[in-house]
């Protein structure tokens, strides 16, 4: 049960036989409380976002020069799958489900999620799998066949680095698989149950409307990459022969298995993002989301889609259907179009203010705009067959997660921050922030598309000496080098903020959506209470019913 | 406003500048062709969409910055609009699935008769190209075997290929997955073990081309290079026929006979020559703190009985090897632990 | 901590009139997730057959498709004890309840029990998960289902025990009502398993 500390009653709670207020720690290790589990969630996927940061600056500080400088070949295999593995699995996939812990049921007004024990459990395993990846490390070496292992390397077949650090990478993934889906039923029957009166789908806050879909993404991909982990245990440990051509299997076979889940896996990574962006974007216009139904459907579309492209990752394997394919992918370019132009509808004859949030929701539309593009040429087989494996593919990845997802997220922090803290984080810092990160950001990644067009491969740590190459590369560590530094200010911030006595405004951004409605940070049980809902802002509804009467809606044919 | 031109002025700029280094190498092979121009559309229509968007986005951040603290009319949406910037999007992406198609069709097409078939087979760390129906008749008595170039990573491959001539290029793998890429052909295929990928490859400029395995493999897969001589058919012919002429006359390459090296897990010379019908002793230098060792067999390939078999020793360190008698032709050597790319043939005479 | 999140459940929101309680969606969700596990399962299984030259491969044991469908006929009559097990007590009819519960459990027990001698008997004629790819599919695919019937079967115990000690009643069987849901999903599986790697071959 929840213990808050926003009671003073509860201190004398004995003599109502309620149990006493526990040691905070023993409160945080025990908690079902969706806000508190939000908080640990947000925590835990950052602290793995630094650690995997770090293996992407040793990365880049090898890639500077040609030839081995800090890391041999053995290291640098191994830094960039953890890298991979850690930022997919243990930062971004978790984060956005820790601000949809904290803020789904807010936005609902529902007082917890659907199943408390449960999501305590799948947070819980998040640590103790971070943990068993990252303990590798000392019993022996970590994974080492990249983030995606593909078979027969992955099997120990031919020379081989790392075998008990391939298993653990195994292990780890099982658990953050079982984690997610537990969470995605949690969502996913909370949304459909437990929402306030007045509360239909269609007013439900974007946040809310990409988390329920991410989360059917996650229900159905998520085991069948549990069905590819464990055959891929079986072939390694107790000699079976899924994927090893030698005895019958099918080397190809994993990566069908793999990408079936890993494709829709991108769209978990980032939609619950766009969400965010959706959320902050009409607040600081001051209008409403320009299509909201639009983006209801298309928030569907991309899911459902989404199913449809995982070969688009194959192409160059000889074995995939190739024109099927690409014309699917071609096709999700739609309705991610749709959304780009209904969010600058958004912004357009709106009256924007530009606080850290709106700057990172900004830079999330640039840069995911770029990340967007890169990939379209990736779509097309022939074009793919020179550009896949090599540099652009690791810029088009980049600009879609981090110009994309990291943005989003920093926007969702600077944006909710005060909710669940009751402080503002400060301005100034905030826009150091976000200038340092995306200079950084375009330093590192954009070089790449023009790296890649040259031939450089992925997965190298060293590269033929030809000019052009080291210049690039080392620009790019430079700009890696800004992108770590650029998390100072962030965190600096972050301390400074936690540590002031006083209190912002509960709703400081004048924010549209319920979880504005009660004070910041809510009190254990969400709501005292709640607010008529006839649209999808009800806060803007209660706040400026007057001015609207004023400001006749100027289409007629408005999506409502 | 003013300020938003010049900042949309340099952003053309910056997108204009960018442009010229974003173009791929000039195509010389037909099927770079198809690609480069597929890339060059895609390349326009990226452009004119980012210019478009992004030109949209910071337009309205700087417009409609706000000055007052009056609402802005809200608006909710408009059906029209949804429907028009669904359908176009969905009309350009048709097309450009269309001209995609066009250009796949083209680049994957595959001649009924090619002029040269090359089998290329990864394995880890290097390639082995075989001139199918290059015939070189190795041994007497002995069916006579397509010519075979085999890279280790100290001395990567060099291949001939004709210009103008359709080459039909087979690839495979003999343990994990690998890819075979060449940055200016603009193309790559995978080499897959238990599958064979066949494409064609039509040369249209003489030229020295780098090519490099491009599907992460282990340790040292960016050791994994190899160099393709494009050249006119006749000099094409010449190294073929001196190709075969060296791979039939035993081992030229061995200028300092009993001794073999091992470095970077290759050895250093792919033939020995030793005579034949003595005993004798063979210096193995191992350079490396790799375990290697050299076994030498009847035969000419792994299935034949042992001859000798080296004891395995990690370097750096050398060791003599007391060599039995051999009987004249030509004698497989590996090390053990590394069977597939460490390899070699002894010509006893 | 039971108190408030049985009082979350039973809060209005819990039960939407016309719509499905939470207990209950929270298992059809779940039992969508185990579908694509065996999917994913199923996909391998497919792919590995259609590539081969020869299915089952030479040398593989001959697989018992008579024994298979006695497994069957087990598996089932438990769905159908468990199915009036629910009936039962929508009628309030706990002692009825808690005989077919028993019931359905002994069958699954059977059924285990079945599946383990018949390993053996594959076993001792040389197929085990690293004889091949077809003993891979096999135990890969026939064991996580019958890892699924023995959670299941530990399920119902649990749920016997609850139904003997008075715990539900026409009103509030959600539990029970879960316990059916997983429990079908299982003997569908099975079907599915029968018809591919039986009878489809």
């Amino acid at each position: 049960m929840a213990v808050t500390e926003s009671r003073p009653e509860a201190a004398a709670a004995g003599e109502h036989g309620i149990s006493p207020q526990r040691h905070p720690i023993v409160q945080w290790l025990t908690t079902t409380d969706h806000k508190k589990i939000g908080i640990m969630y947000l925590v835990n996927s950052y602290v793995f976002f630094t650690v995997a940061g770090l293996l992407a600056v040793f990365i880049r500080v090898e890639l500077a020069e040609p030839g081995t400088q800090f890391f041999g070949e053995q290291r640098y295999n191994e830094l960039f799958t953890m890298h991979g593995t850690t930022m997919i699995f243990l930062f971004i996939i978790p984060i956005l489900a820790g601000f949809g812990n904290y803020i789904v049921p807010l936005q609902i007004g529902a007082l917890d999620m659907a199943f408390p024990r449960v999501n305590a459990l799948s947070f819980w395993m998040l640590p103790l799998a971070g943990i068993v990846l990252f303990s590798s490390y000392l019993l022996g070496g970590p994974a080492d066949a990249g983030w995606t292992q593909y078979t027969p390397l992955s099997e120990g077949i031919g020379a081989q680095g790392n075998s008990i650090g391939t298993d653990l990478w195994v292990v780890a993934l099982l658990l953050v698989g079982t984690s997610s889906i537990l969470g995605a039923v949690n969502f996913i029957t909370t949304i459909f149950n437990m929402r306030a009166p007045g509360m239909t789908m269609f007013r439900m806050p974007l946040f809310t409307w990409t988390m329920l879909v991410t989360s059917l993404l996650v229900l159905l991909a998520t085991p069948v990459f549990t069905a590819a982990l464990a055959m891929l245990f079986i072939d390694r440990n107790l000699g079976g022969s899924f994927f090893n051509p030698a005895k019958g299997g099918i080397a190809i076979l994993w990566q069908n298995v793999f990408w079936f889940y890993s494709h829709p896996a991108v769209y978990v990574m980032v939609l619950p993002g766009m969400g965010i962006i959706s959320d902050v974007l009409p607040v600081f216009s001051r209008k409403p989301l320009f299509g909201y139904k639009a983006f209801v459907f298309a928030t569907v579309g991309i899911g459902a889609l989404g199913f449809s492209v995982w070969a688009h990752h194959m192409f160059v394997t000889g074995q995939v259907l190739l024109p099927f394919f690409s014309i699917m992918t071609f096709l999700i370019a739609v309705p991610t179009g749709v959304k780009f132009f209904n969010w600058i509808a958004t912004l357009v004859r709106g009256k924007l203010s530009f606080p850290p949030a709106m700057l990172f929701a900004i830079g999330f539309l640039t840069m995911f705009l770029i990340g967007g593009i890169d990939g379209v040429f990736l779509a097309s087989p022939p074009v793919d067959f020179a550009l896949t494996e090599t540099y652009w593919v690791v810029a088009h990845i980049h600009y879609v997660l981090f110009g994309g997802s990291v943005f989003a997220v920093y926007a969702g922090f600077y944006y909710w921050f005060p909710k669940f803290t009751g402080r503002k984080l400060n301005d100034g810092l905030g826009k150091l922030h976000f200038w340092l990160q995306f200079i950084g950001f375009n330093l590192t990644f954009f070089p790449m598309h023009i790296l890649g067009l040259l031939g450089m491969p992925r997965r190298v740590q060293d590269y033929a000496d030809l000019p052009n190459w080291v210049g690039i590369n080392q620009l790019q560590t430079a700009g890696a080098l800004i992108i770590a530094l650029s998390t100072a200010p962030f965190l600096a911030n972050v301390v400074m903020t936690m540590r002031r006595k006083d209190r912002d405004p509960e709703n400081p951004w004048d924010g549209n959506t319920l979880e504005w409605y009660t004070s910041s940070p809510p009190p254990a049980h969400n709501f005292d209470s709640l607010p008529e809902i006839h649209s999808e802002r009800p806060l803007f509804d209660l706040q400026h019913a007057d001015e609207l009467t004023v400001h006749a809606d100027a289409t007629t044919t408005g999506a409502r | 406003m003013r300020r938003a031109r010049t900042i949309g002025a340099a952003l053309v700029a910056v997108v204009l500048l960018s442009g010229c280094s974003m173009r791929m190498y000039e195509p010389v092979t037909e099927q770079g062709k198809d690609i480069s121009s597929l890339y060059n559309v895609l390349l326009v229509a990226a452009t004119i969409v980012f210019v478009l968007v992004e030109g949209a986005i910071v337009f309205a951040v700087f417009r409609y910055r706000r000055r007052d603290d009056m609402l802005p009319p809200q608006f909710h949406g408009n059906n029209l609009l949804e429907v028009a910037w669904t359908v176009v999007p969905f009309l350009i992406v048709t097309g450009l699935f269309v001209l995609t198609w066009g250009a796949l069709n083209r680049v994957d097409a595959r001649a009924d008769n090619p002029r040269v078939v090359l089998n290329v087979v990864g394995f880890q760390w290097q390639w082995q190209f075989t001139y199918q129906d290059e015939k070189v008749q190795v041994e007497e008595g002995e069916p006579a075997e397509d010519l075979t170039v085999k890279g280790t990573i100290a001395k990567p491959p060099e291949i001939y290929l004709p210009v103008n001539q359709t080459i039909q290029v087979n690839t495979e793998a003999r343990d994990v997955i690998h890819s075979f890429y060449i940055p200016e052909f603009l193309f790559k295929r995978d080499a897959f073990p238990g599958h064979v990928n066949t494409f064609d490859l039509t040369i249209t400029k003489e030229g020295v081309y780098r090519g490099q395995c491009t599907e992460y493999c282990g340790l040292a897969h960016q050791a994994m290079r190899f160099t393709v001589h494009a050249v006119p058919m006749s000099e094409y012919r010449a190294w073929i026929a001196e190709s075969k002429r060296r791979a039939a006359s035993g081992c030229p390459e061995d200028t300092s006979p009993g001794q073999i090296a091992a470095d970077k897990v290759a050895f250093d010379k792919p033939c020995l020559t030793a005579e034949a019908g003595r005993p004798f002793t063979l210096k193995f230098d191992n350079k490396e703190a790799v375990p290697h060792n050299v076994s030498i067999f009847e035969g000419d390939d792994e299935n034949s009985q042992v001859a000798l078999q080296g004891e395995i020793i990690t370097g750096p360190r050398v060791i003599d090897y007391q060599v039995p008698a051999l009987q004249p032709g030509r004698h497989f050597y590996r090390c053990d632990v590394h069977p597939q790319a460490m390899t070699g043939t002894l010509v006893a005479r | 901590m039971a108190v408030a999140d049985a009082a979350l459940r039973d809060s209005p929101e819990h039960h939407k009139p016309g719509g499905i309680s939470s207990s209950l969606l929270g298992m059809v969700l779940f039992i969508a997730s185990e579908v694509m596990f065996f999917g994913g399962l199923f996909g391998a299984y497919f792919t590995i057959r259609s590539a081969a030259t020869q299915w089952p491969p030479e040398g593989t044991p001959h697989l018992d498709t008579v024994y298979a469908l006695g497994l069957t006929a087990v598996l089932v009559s438990s769905s159908v004890t468990m199915q009036l097990g629910v009936w039962a007590i929508r009628r309030n009819e706990q002692r009825r309840l808690v005989l077919l519960l028993a019931v359905t459990l002994v069958l699954g027990v059977t059924f285990l029990a079945g599946q383990a001698n018949e390993y053996r008997t594959l076993i001792d004629e040389g197929m085990t998960l690293s004889s091949g790819v077809f003993g891979s599919t096999f135990f890969t695919l026939t064991g996580f289902h019958g890892a699924h019937v023995a959670g299941g079967a530990a399920f119902i115990l649990i749920v016997l025990l609850r139904a003997r000690s008075g715990q539900f009643t026409a009103r509030y069987h959600d539990t029970v009502e879960m316990a059916s849901y997983y429990w079908h999903f299982v003997d569908v599986v099975w079907l599915g398993l029968v018809s591919t790697i039986y009878l489809l071959r």
